[in-house]
């Protein structure tokens, strides 16, 4: 096994360090490799059964698109190959055509799905999310100045409370084959383990989760509070 | 000319402070917000006292505000300082009611200021300081500042405003060192420790900030302060004026050009450390002789807010502030706790959010280096709060056997699980938590004292 980190240097920022963390304890035998800015990334020319690209600063997102933009082809070859991808923040932003700034500067993305991102810095908006992905209930939180809008053809997760890619948008992220995309950022794989069961044993049927007893009560209990009426999604914006 | 919505916020704005006082809630600072809601530009439109500082950066500014204020009145100046830490628009418009006459004119002979980094575009120039002291960038909470670059541009932009502001950076502090390069800069630091170096499992700073290269560090004092070099680009730390060379438990060595002074420590924990160069170095570009610095530090104590020591039957219970939603704050806490001396037990309390309308989120707890936790010197930890579950699958990543930590919901819980054979009891807790850290460091008291 695989698991190849890009680009952690670039940021990792929001908790999305904990899905690493929690990975390499479910994925004892696996062996992770953390590509820099400057090199060549390992899906590019070494099978791999997973890459992981979090949460960037907006400066360092910059980088991290000039950087994959000469190899979008390739990416996409790999997304078809099943290969699996996570994006969480962010990240996800990447994938769609173009960010639209406040000063309505366009910074091209790699353009491999049909969406663009509406950046204003002057807004951070923070959301509690839960959500449904295939019978799973997949509890999260987003901070973020984008909002996404187009075409989401190939979503990820339905929306059951909080806001998706956009306030009108009832479907969070893109699945399309293994690659999930999502702006809940953090440690999603350790907010829902049920999910990451999932991951991994798509991976190998062989692995099972860590620290599972002590993680699944804490998902439960999470799940039960998110589904309180008296529970506010919408957050201090600041 | 000032307008007649200046004179209308001064003056409803010092009635409302009256008001407030005798009610018991003297530091409340709505009337800030009513005075500019009579003038959005009422901070600007206040006059200034001679000497106007601002104390900023992601952590340490509140020590820093608090302990230069009590320097200032004992060497017998008078201020208007924000110090109960309210730091944004009101807290900073209630400061400047504070500073002014209900003339319109100052009434004291200085303004100390904390003031909130992520707003700095917009208040810092019209604060107008003359002196501005950065203690450090690292990430905060990601709901109000992002990222640690989101401060930095503001701070960046408010300072191209203010050419004149005379800046006090940390040298040893590559996020914001490099802030100001049209503005006097004095820097301060604190040399290579020589501290046993401790793994920052997520470095806030991983990349030069000119060429994108993996910086190296020459030394590194705790979390990413320390200093460093772009072996691709050549980039490196700047070379403090104003540098620690030693410290204790009783005092520390500052080195200024060829001299080197001795001044009596308020705190040894190495953020402390750094706190107190910065306010060294801001007196002495004041023009105090280090005799008379030393005068006025004797007697200062950090404000009991951020920490608390009592002592019962030869053990330490030690309250400290440990910021949740902030990483950075929340290591530095840890890894003073980690080099701290002595056999410990540790009561984690660290939600934010104590009811059923709002959920705590603990993507922070991942950027927090709890690892620091795992120490055979730590004999028991004891979670408590309504994240326990969470915080207990953080801590048993960390490493930590789980026979030597406690999880429970209720505060009430704590107390059948403490232990009693150690040297001291950390009581850690977020500044949310604070009247349920005093209740159960007092129940600990009457425990102790009871033996």
């Amino acid at each position: 096994m695989v698991i190849e980190i890009l680009f952690s240097e670039l940021g990792l920022y929001y908790g999305d360090y904990g899905n690493i963390a929690y990975l390499s304890k479910c994925l004892d035998n696996a062996e992770f490799i953390y590509t820099r800015n400057k090199d060549v990334p390992a899906f590019v020319d070494r099978k791999v059964d997973m890459v992981y690209l979090g949460s960037l600063s907006e400066n360092k997102q910059l980088i991290a698109i000039d950087r994959l933009m000469r190899y979008t082809d390739i990416l996409k070859k790999r997304i078809e190959e099943d290969v699996i991808f996570l994006f969480t923040g962010n990240a996800m932003e990447i994938l769609g055509k173009y960010i639209e700034t406040e000063n309505k500067d366009k910074i091209e993305c790699l353009g491999l799905y049909d969406f663009y991102s509406l950046r204003d810095m002057n807004r951070r908006r923070n959301y509690l999310f839960l959500g449904n992905y295939n019978g799973l209930d997949i509890v999260g939180n987003k901070s973020q100045y984008s909002l996404c809008y187009g075409n989401f053809d190939k979503p990820f997760i339905e929306l059951k409370k909080g806001v998706g890619n956009n306030e009108e948008d009832k479907y969070e992220g893109i699945h399309d084959h293994n690659l999930f995309a999502t702006y809940l950022l953090g440690p999603f794989l350790i907010l829902n383990p049920l999910f990451t069961q999932s991951l991994i044993k798509m991976i190998d049927p062989e692995n099972e989760l860590a620290y599972r007893e002590e993680i699944i009560k804490a998902y439960n209990k999470r799940v039960e509070q998110m589904n309180n009426p008296k529970l506010i999604y919408t957050l201090h914006e600041h | 000319m000032r307008s007649i919505n200046y004179w209308l916020g001064l003056w409803s704005g010092k009635l409302a402070i009256k008001a407030f006082a005798l009610k018991g809630n003297p530091n409340d600072d709505r009337p800030g917000i009513l005075a500019r809601r009579f003038d959005e530009r009422f901070i600007a439109d206040t006059k200034k006292p001679e000497h106007v500082l601002i104390v900023s950066g992601t952590n340490g500014k509140s020590s820093i505000t608090n302990i230069i204020n009590s320097m200032y009145r004992k060497a017998g100046l008078t201020t208007a300082c924000n110090e109960a830490g309210k730091n944004t628009f009101a807290g900073e418009a209630w400061t400047m009611l504070k500073s002014n006459n209900i003339f319109g004119k100052p009434c004291v002979d200085a303004i100390i200021m904390e003031a909130d980094e992520l707003f700095a575009r917009i208040t810092f120039p019209e604060i107008e300081p003359d002196c501005m002291i950065i203690t450090n960038l690292g990430r905060d909470s990601m709901f109000k500042n992002g990222n640690p670059e989101i401060p930095y541009a503001s701070l960046s932009e408010a300072i191209e405003k203010l050419p004149d502001t005379k800046l006090f950076l940390n040298a040893d502090d590559p996020l914001s060192c490099f802030l100001g390069e049209n503005n006097k800069r004095i820097y301060y630091g604190v040399v290579d420790l020589g501290k046993k170096d401790t793994e920052n499992t997520n470095s806030d700073f991983s990349v030069c900030p000119r060429c994108a290269g993996i910086p190296v560090y020459e030394y590194r004092n705790y979390r990413h302060i320390g200093r460093f070099y772009c072996p691709e680009c050549g980039l490196r730390s700047p070379e403090p004026d104003y540098l620690c060379t030693a410290y204790d438990s009783e005092k520390m060595s500052v080195k200024e050009k060829d001299e080197e002074y001795q001044y009596p420590i308020i705190s040894d924990t190495i953020y402390n450390v750094y706190n107190q160069t910065a306010i060294i170095a801001y007196f002495r570009q004041m023009g105090y002789t280090p005799e008379r610095i030393c005068e006025l530090l004797e007697g200062i104590r950090l404000p009991s807010i951020r920490e608390e020591i009592v002592e019962v039957n030869d053990i330490k219970i030690i309250r400290r502030a440990m910021k949740g939603q902030n990483a950075y704050a929340a290591s530095t806490v840890l890894e003073a706790l980690r080099k701290t001396d002595g056999e410990k037990e540790v009561i984690l309390m660290l939600d934010e959010i104590p009811d059923e309308t709002g959920m705590e989120t603990i993507c922070w707890i991942w950027d927090t280096n709890f690892e620091l936790l795992n120490d055979p010197k730590i004999k028991k930890i004891i979670i408590a709060g309504k994240r326990h579950l969470d915080h207990k699958v953080r801590l048993l990543y960390a490493g930590i056997d789980e026979n030597r930590m406690v999880d429970v919901e209720d505060d009430q819980d704590i107390y059948p699980h403490l232990i009693k054979d150690v040297d001291k009891i950390f009581v850690l807790y977020d500044v949310m938590a604070l009247t349920r850290s005093r209740i159960v460091t007092d129940r600990i008291v009457e425990i102790l004292k009871a033996e």
